[in-house]
């Protein structure tokens, strides 16, 4: 089950709306994107990737697949559902996939409005997404709705500071890269909490800007 | 793989990033702000400079080192450079200029550095 699958968009749910400027922006900035912004981060990322994605297991989602980057870093042998907005993306990601040792099957949908049914993964995956959501605690509601109880969520993310000086310089930042895409102020690890997660783990990398999130689905929920 | 392996391999790449887009900010402010304003307008002005020249220096910086680590540190660098370029006055040699702007982005990444250790060793949110 390679490639892309198309997922049509539709109307805009209130409190949930597809913003049809976040899938236009995504398909402008595929042709630059792993040039200009991700690269080098990956790079310098991958180590701390391996290890959250060593983890893999059961039915996995990862979200915002983008070019697919990050398939270097999974371990061998899974079956694992991508989601990403970009079709544009998903076309340079299907590359990817194809040489991969498992199973990667590609599907275009947004965040906010996945078209899986409850509780139909085991562990959802997210590599520098909650950045750009445009509606982050929308978006990680829906994947608290498609996890299993007990189901884990596993994170490696960019977000605030909520240490000065360096929280002053992501503000100050934040008004111009999101013209772009990315806010770097999120207070992401809150968040998770606020969308009904047990944060069970919070791993820094860098200041506490980037670091790994650990968190689980509550059972019977 | 260890987890540290990039810290080290990147600490050097950040300095000479950063202390570029210090030393830059440092003869800007230096030749652009003139002397005889009152102390902290000068100083806002140079920081002000050296934000502006930050982000230049830290969209082509983030192509080799990736983009939040380098730019949170070049921005500080440059702010820093930009003040002491702005309150070296128009006497001071391009010398001394670029020799403040670069000494400010060892302590800005000493800085770091040291804030980096101290907030993992703190433990998470």
């Amino acid at each position: 089950m390679r490639g892309v699958r198309r997922r049509r968009l539709g109307p805009a749910r209130a409190g949930c709306g597809v913003r049809p400027t976040d899938r236009s922006r995504w398909n402008r900035f595929a042709d630059t994107y792993e040039n200009v912004a991700a690269r080098a981060a990956e790079r310098r990322w991958g180590a701390f990737k391996r290890d959250l994605f060593a983890a893999m297991d059961g039915r996995i989602l990862f979200l915002a697949a983008g070019t697919g980057l990050d398939f270097q870093f999974f371990p061998p042998g899974r079956t694992i559902v991508g989601v990403d907005v970009s079709e544009r993306m998903l076309e340079r990601a299907a590359v990817r996939a194809r040489g991969y040792d498992g199973v990667i099957a590609l599907h275009q949908m947004d965040v906010r409005r996945l078209g899986f049914a409850d509780g139909c993964f085991d562990q959802a995956y997210t590599s520098c997404t909650f950045c750009s959501v445009s509606d982050p605690l929308d978006g990680l509601g829906q994947l608290r709705r498609v996890l299993r109880p007990g189901g884990v969520l596993r994170m490696f993310e960019h977000t605030g500071s909520r240490w000065p000086p360096f929280s002053w310089m992501l503000h100050a930042c934040t008004p111009l890269t999101r013209r772009f895409g990315p806010e770097l102020n999120r207070p992401t690890v809150d968040n998770v909490r606020r969308a009904g997660f047990d944060v069970r783990r919070v791993t820094l990398h860098y200041l506490d800007v980037v670091k790994s999130i650990e968190a689980r689905k509550p059972a019977g929920r | 793989m260890s987890t540290a392996y990039p810290r080290a391999r990147y600490f050097l790449g950040d300095l000479a990033a950063t202390a570029l887009g210090s030393a830059l900010a440092a003869l800007a402010a230096n030749a652009l702000i003139p002397d005889g304003l009152p102390a902290l307008a000068g100083m806002v002005a140079g920081m002000l400079a050296g934000m502006a020249l930050a982000i230049p220096v830290s969209l082509a910086a983030g192509q080799f080192l990736g983009m939040i680590e380098p730019m949170l540190q070049i921005m500080f660098g440059c702010m820093l450079g930009g003040m002491a370029g702005a309150m070296l006055g128009a006497d001071a040699g391009a010398g001394t200029v670029v020799s403040g702007g670069a000494g400010c982005a060892l302590a800005t990444c000493a800085g770091f550095a040291v804030a980096d250790w101290a907030l993992r060793a703190r433990g998470a949110e």
